[in-house]
């Protein structure tokens, strides 16, 4: 059995040492706010975005020490429907989008590491774009969006202003529900964001072990759950995600020790819900994950295959996913817990 | 990891200078960020992560960026770099013509003052390329090494694999080497409880799985 005392990636600061930008967009008010908040970066003109994010043979492990900016326009289709393995929490019309790419925290298990070639940051400098085919098709049917699944768009507010907006679009659309996936510990956010009955802030909580091991550059499992707690204290919606849940020696009492933490701090009746999840991934993500990660523990673990996803053999998914919800239902009486 | 640095004087206008570094090593030596064939309208972009004391420019040059692409094949964007140099530093460097000098003393000065120059430039850019090569190596490791392939091959033998089992058993090996954990050990305590070698491919599943159990525990 692995402990959680292996050192994995490195925990360096450097960041946007270069910005690529496309052409097209470089008078765009958002390029240039960009540009102002990292003057020292070197300034690249690349005429698509593609041509420096889906370069063959690039490392990405060696990306993720420095990440660089790709400022670019989104365009073609920019709404998709939701992933099978991806939690729509009893919401029929399940969609997600993406206005930035990758995100600013390293997390050794993320399906990103095997779903793009480059650990670059792709910020898109167009929601305006994405909010006009998200109108299109509340003309059908309500929407219930995921705007934060391919990044953490609150980790990155002060430098894009996305969530504010998608806030304001939500507002303005009253079939619309969004979910804003995050770690970020920024209470100030929550502080000055608006409050939006259809906006839930989704913050992914793992014990303090995995935090330390596996998710870099992120706050602490005490820092998200006191954020977390402030949210709600000022008016917003949260929902908790345990998601992915790994399995290492002394889970039981970590997991347990960590939902003890979170009753400390959020009162029964005040969460929105909470999603329950065990590690899972496409086989093909998973494939080209352990290509480029050769020395991670928690992706060259190996997982079964079934139906054309790896996860942990079913047994053990059932006793993780088993325990961690029996524990929150014994805490959270009234909480609405999703098993994916 | 191995390295390719391409250097090459290019003319002065081929060269778009990025931020002044006031702390660069070299005044007149550029590490490219940027390397673009005109022609075909196609660039190339070095990746740049990693600390260097040079500063950078973008450059368009047919035959550098024909190179650039040619040893892509061989290694990534983080391991091909290229490294310029303005052609008009060269002729500036050469400098101190003397008016009384005669025409044919003129012409043999210029050429042994330009072939100094041309040695001294080669000099830098051949210690711009070291110092290159240098913060090259000392950013990037090598990748960890896996299980040796003829051990592997033996270990197939000893659980009597098929190739779905030998797949499953290779990527128990990676786990564990990743893991920290240490495989060979295993593998001597199952030989010693004469688990290995399996007599046939069912005992062989069954002890795939033992192992996997002790690894993961």
């Amino acid at each position: 059995m692995h402990t959680l005392n292996n050192s994995s990636s490195d925990k360096k600061e450097l960041f946007a040492s270069h910005i690529y930008v496309e052409e097209k967009i470089e008078a765009h008010p958002l390029v240039q706010r960009i540009r102002e908040r990292f003057k020292e970066a070197e300034y690249v003109n690349i005429g698509h975005y593609k041509d420096i994010f889906c370069r063959q043979g690039q490392n990405t492990a060696l990306q993720e020490h420095q990440k660089n900016i790709i400022l670019a326009r989104k365009e073609g289709t920019l709404v998709y429907e939701g992933a099978p393995v991806c939690q729509s929490f009893g919401h029929r019309y399940f969609y997600y989008t993406s206005c930035v790419m990758n995100c600013v925290y390293n997390c050794e298990y993320c399906y990103l590491k095997g779903m793009y070639p480059s650990a670059n940051l792709v910020i898109f400098v167009n929601p305006e774009d994405i909010f006009a085919q998200v109108e299109q098709i509340l003309k059908e049917h309500p929407v219930y969006l995921c705007v934060s699944y391919d990044t953490d768009l609150l980790a990155i507010e002060s430098l894009t202003g996305f969530v504010s907006r998608w806030i304001e679009f939500t507002r303005q659309h009253p079939e619309l529900t969004i979910e804003i996936r995050t770690k970020c510990a920024n209470r100030k956010l929550f502080r000055e964001l608006p409050v939006c009955e259809r906006v839930i802030y989704a913050f992914t909580i793992s014990p303090q072990p995995v935090t330390e091991q596996f998710e870099m550059r992120t706050p602490s499992m005490e820092a998200r759950i006191s954020c977390a707690g402030y949210a709600l204290e000022q008016g917003h919606n949260v929902r908790l995600c345990f998601d992915p849940m790994l399995y290492f020696k002394d889970w039981r009492e970590a997991y347990g020790e960590m939902l003890k933490k979170i009753r400390e701090q959020i009162p029964d009746g005040a969460l929105t819900d909470a999603s329950v999840g065990s590690f899972r991934i496409s086989k093909s993500y998973l494939k080209s994950m352990r290509k480029r990660y050769p020395d991670s523990a928690v992706i060259q673990f190996p997982y079964e295959l079934q139906n054309g996803y790896y996860q942990y053999e079913p047994a053990l998914v059932e006793e993780m996913e088993g325990y961690l919800t029996k524990q929150l239902q014994m805490l959270y009486p009234t909480l609405s817990i999703f098993r994916w | 990891m191995d390295f390719c640095i391409i250097t090459k004087e290019v003319p002065v206008d081929e060269i778009s200078p990025g931020n002044d570094k006031k702390d660069a090593m070299f005044p007149d030596i550029y590490l490219c960020n940027k390397v673009t064939d005109a022609e075909r309208e196609r660039s190339f972009y070095p990746d740049l992560i990693f600390p260097h004391p040079f500063m950078e420019c973008e450059v368009t040059d047919l035959e550098l960026a024909a190179q650039y692409k040619e040893r892509l094949r061989q290694g990534g964007s983080h391991q091909t770099m290229v490294l310029v140099r303005p052609q008009t530093a060269l002729r500036q460097s050469g400098q101190g013509e003397s008016p009384n000098q005669s025409e044919q003393g003129e012409a043999q000065d210029q050429s042994e003052q330009k072939k100094s120059t041309k040695q001294s430039s080669d000099h830098s850019l051949e210690q711009a390329k070291n110092i290159l090569a240098i913060c090259l190596k000392q950013e990037f490791s090598e990748p960890r090494k896996n299980f040796s392939e003829p051990d592997f091959t033996q270990l197939c033998e000893e659980f009597s694999c098929s190739q779905t089992m030998a797949e499953q058993l290779r990527q128990y090996l990676c786990y564990g080497a990743a893991a920290d954990i240490d495989s060979c050990k295993i593998l001597e305590f199952m030989r010693e409880e004469g688990r290995l070698p399996v007599p046939n491919k069912r005992e062989g599943v069954k002890q795939l799985a033992y192992f996997k159990q002790q690894l993961i525990g």
